[in-house]
């Protein structure tokens, strides 16, 4: 506290490397950064950037082996964190400099309750008594506006929801007054409404205590919201930094401008060719009354999926988007026929696609194909790319002859944009952006006419994301398909979808055509929606920040 | 992670050359395998090549010491209390005992596995009924089971396999069992599912590659046991019948001499101890280099050896 202006944290030149079997990979190459009193520093970056392990480092919670600092410093109030004991810095973290995670059920314990675990940093770093630390644990859950958090304190992990866990983290990280926050991608488990809720908490938690904030983000809306200056990283170097203005303005490095046009929902809605002239389109599968019903253990019954009905027309793509738990891959899951619907139809060719079996079913299923949202777990790990592929004409012995598997791999590695050498490879040498053309490939080998994409982009990077609903997009053209496009993220169905439907617990809220829904959303659910999605402007986000009562 | 994968692409080599180089790489499974082979082979020729050696009495060398060439160097290892060749019973006795050993795991693994696979894979009563088969069998002592069993029945190889397998089995129910549930909840199952993959399909192709290594693991464990339950029960006099012979009743019938010659007792034991060492290094090594997602742990291994 000795000069309001010098910066709290300089890092200066920092250098970390991993040591790996085949020599030394460098994650970090060199950053510098300064952070100052009371602003919001968000270091942007693509998974493999080395934006997770610069904070690691700083907090001292770096994999050690095999990672190590090669060199440069990080000055605390002038003082430098990677000269000091273990037991000096021990003290500093929590009270100096808090963290909070993406994972939150990774990082509370969960045999003990919430208050217990806040508890013992006042323990641990203050010394007070039982008596006294609770108090200030409710205290501090006040803070983060859990209601009734005298009561909640002594419930545990499991019970909270998503967004609530991630107050409790804040909290946490908060019940020392630290200086500085350092808060990895904090929100992206997290829905839009909840994002948009603690996005607000944070902010207002640090004009509060006027402490600096740094925010690691893959999400460029995330970086728009909350930051006063960006730093842009790319394979463990700074690319770009600037104020947030600057940046989103005037991007000057390549690969900001590339991320920048990555950005989905920005463009023009998708062009549909022209009906005119021909005769009214008949949908494909025609769903009705759709329900899905769970008897709980308390006797309670949880609609996961309540009365839907939509149809679906040949060579459209329908997006459905809701929050988790609105019953949308429930859908998807039912016509899949992975799970059993408690009633109503899905027509396909004048049959229910409900009531079929053995030779029927099997017919069906080549023609509904689907790609899921974790490249990683839905392919099988013991299994090689070219067994992968052929799978389905196993199963399917009249599609394809077995001399000439090798040949049609190849053609479907290249429509993906892979090469045919991908086949000899097994899943985990391949990245997740790979790995999601794989899985698209074996959707395609049994020529499908509908493809159900389930959060199939969400866990890419952007540039990644991009790509494969291009390829999507693309590939819907040549062969004909229908997707049905399930997400969480309005902007990559904007981009993709030619009808939406928007979902909330179980239930349809509304759908319409893209236009109808992005540009007059009629239901307040839907307009809410819109309204939490983080839009990489700073200038837009400042608006909508001020409307929502929110001193900026 | 594009750049890693590139990198690690391997030669083209055939896959036994390449899998024997991965076992060269790993010293100790090297040496276990080397071990190992000899045993088996011992196993197979053992009994044709000193069969006769190993029955000759020669009181006047009872529990003759170790370690001297005295008598010629079938003796090196001793003699037993009618003075024969510790080292011809115990090359003799390597084939009833790994016989025995060997099919009641392979047994049990294959029985067990495929019954926890069954269990764990159909919802409903078969699922149910095959557990609480498990659940019987655990409960109830497994060597009482078989005294019971093997009094009742003829005391023969057959069916000490029999019983010492079925014993054993409820360890594979299971683990099996517990694995499929948490795989068969897999999106690459769901993937499977949604392409019309047959239930033997998805169990042969998608689960049991996945399970096997943990069940070949409990088995090499397992080796161990079986082969002490076998002498236990060779004691008892309604296993191997003498003049039969195994480590495990090699091991019994010395327990009476460990103050005046453990070698006995020692020696037998050495081996069982040797073996189930072996057969754990093994299984360690089998697992990685089966596992595509791990083999590069031997692989690199091999590069800084180099």
């Amino acid at each position: 506290m000795t000069d309001p202006i010098a910066p709290i944290l300089q890092v200066n030149n920092l250098e970390v490397a991993f040591r790996t079997g085949t020599g030394e990979f460098d994650a970090v190459k060199g950053i510098s950064f300064d952070l100052y009193r009371g602003e919001t520093l968000a270091i942007l970056g693509e998974s493999g950037s080395g934006k997770s392990v610069c904070s690691s480092t700083i907090m001292g919670i770096l994999d050690s082996p095999p990672g190590f600092i090669r060199g440069g410093e990080a000055l605390l109030d002038g003082v430098n964190l990677f000269e000091l004991s273990d037991k000096k810095r021990r003290e500093l973290m929590g009270d100096k400099i808090a963290m909070i995670f993406q994972d939150t059920l990774a990082h509370l314990n969960p045999v003990y309750s919430i208050g217990w675990q806040i508890a013992e940093c006042f323990r641990v770093h203050r010394g007070f008594d039982r008596k006294e630390a609770w108090r200030r644990v409710v205290e501090v859950l006040e803070r983060v506006q859990i209601p009734d958090a005298a009561n909640r304190a002594h419930y545990y992990p499991h019970q909270f929801s998503g967004g609530q866990r991630q107050r409790i983290m804040i909290a946490m990280a908060l019940a020392l007054e630290p200086e500085i926050l350092i808060a990895d991608e904090p929100t992206t488990a997290l829905d839009v409404t909840v994002q948009a809720q603690i996005l607000d908490l944070l902010i207002e938690l640090r004009n509060e205590s006027n402490m600096g904030l740094i925010m690691i983000t893959h999400d460029l809306g995330v970086a728009a919201e909350v930051a006063d200056r960006l730093i842009v990283m790319n394979h463990g170097e700074i690319v770009e930094s600037g104020t947030v203005h600057e940046v989103f303005a005037n991007p000057a490095h390549p690969y900001t401008q590339r991320l920048m046009a990555a950005i989905p929902g920005l463009g023009k809605h998708r062009e549909k060719p022209s009906t005119e002239g021909q005769p009214a389109p008949k949908p494909i599968l025609q769903v009705r009354d759709l329900s899905k019903h769970y008897l709980e253990p308390t006797g309670n019954t949880v609609k996961a999926c309540d009365g839907v009905s939509f149809d679906l027309f040949a060579g459209e793509t329908l997006g459905i988007v809701g929050e988790s738990g609105s019953g949308k891959t429930t859908v998807s899951n039912m016509l899949l026929k992975l799970t059993e619907p408690s009633g109503g139809t899905a027509d396909y060719n004048g049959s229910n696609i409900f009531s079929l079996e053995g030779k029927a079913l099997l017919a069906w299923r080549r023609k509904f194909q689907v790609v899921f949202q974790d490249p990683f777990a839905s392919l099988n790990p013991t299994m090689n790319v070219f067994n992968i592929i052929s799978e389905p004409w196993l199963i399917h012995p009249d599609i394809l002859a077995k001399q000439k598997f090798r040949d049609r791999v190849a053609y479907l590695l290249e429509r993906v944009g892979l090469v045919p050498d991908h086949a000899a490879r097994f899943p985990h040498e391949l990245s997740g952006g790979q790995r999601q053309r794989v899985a698209i490939a074996r959707a395609l080998a049994l020529e499908p006419e509908v493809i159900i994409c389930d959060e199939a982009v969400s866990a890419l990077d952007v540039s990644v994301q991009a790509q494969i609903i291009k390829l999507l997009a693309e590939l819907r053209d040549k062969f004909a398909l229908s997707y049905i496009f399930i997400a969480h993220d309005l902007p990559v169905v904007r981009d993709i979808a030619d009808r939406v439907i928007v979902m909330k617990s179980g239930k349809i809220v509304e759908q319409g055509t893209v236009e109808q829904i992005f540009d007059a959303p009629k239901e307040a659910y839907t307009r809410e929606l819109l309204e939490a999605n983080p839009i990489p402007d700073p200038e837009t986000m400042k608006h909508r920040r001020a409307r929502r009562g929110m001193a900026v | 992670m594009t750049d890693a994968a590139t990198t690690a692409l391997p030669p083209p080599q055939s896959r036994g050359f390449k899998l024997l180089g991965l076992l060269w790489n790993d010293r100790f499974a090297f040496c276990s395998a080397v071990f190992l082979i000899t045993v088996i082979v011992f196993a197979i020729i053992g009994p044709w090549l000193l069969g006769d050696v190993a029955t000759k009495l020669n009181l006047r060398i009872r529990n003759f010491p170790p370690f001297s060439l005295e008598h010629g160097w079938l003796y090196i290892l001793g003699a037993d209390s009618l003075g024969r060749s510790m080292l011809a019973r115990l090359v003799v006795a390597s084939q009833n005992t790994m016989a025995i050993a060997a099919s009641a795991v392979v047994f049990s693994m294959l029985v067990g596995g495929l019954l926890g696979l069954i269990s764990g894979f159909s919802r409903g009563w078969l699922g149910n009924f095959i557990m609480r088969i498990a659940d019987i069998i655990m409960s109830f002592p497994s060597l009482l089971l078989a005294v019971v069993v093997l009094y009742m029945f003829e005391p023969g190889v057959t069916n000490l396999i029999l019983v010492l397998g079925i014993t054993r089995m409820p360890i594979y129910m299971r683990t099996a069992r517990a694995e499929v549930l948490e795989i068969r909840e897999r999106l690459f199952v769901s993937a499977a599912i949604a392409m019309g993959a047959s239930n033997s399909r998805i169990i042969g192709r998608h689960i049991a590659p996945i399970i096997l290594p943990t069940l070949t693991t409990i088995a090499t464990l397992d080796f161990a046991f079986v082969m002490l339950g076998e002498s236990a029960l060779s004691f008892l006099g309604i296993g191997i019948q003498p003049p039969e012979i195994t480590w495990g009743l090699m091991v019994a019938q010395g327990r009476n001499y460990l103050q005046s010659a453990w070698w006995l007792a020692f020696f037998p034991g050495l081996f069982i101890m040797f073996s189930t060492l072996s057969l754990n290094l093994i299984s360690g090594w089998v697992r990685l280099a089966l596992d595509p997602v791990q083999r590069w742990r031997l692989e690199i291994s091999g590069n800084s050896n180099d």
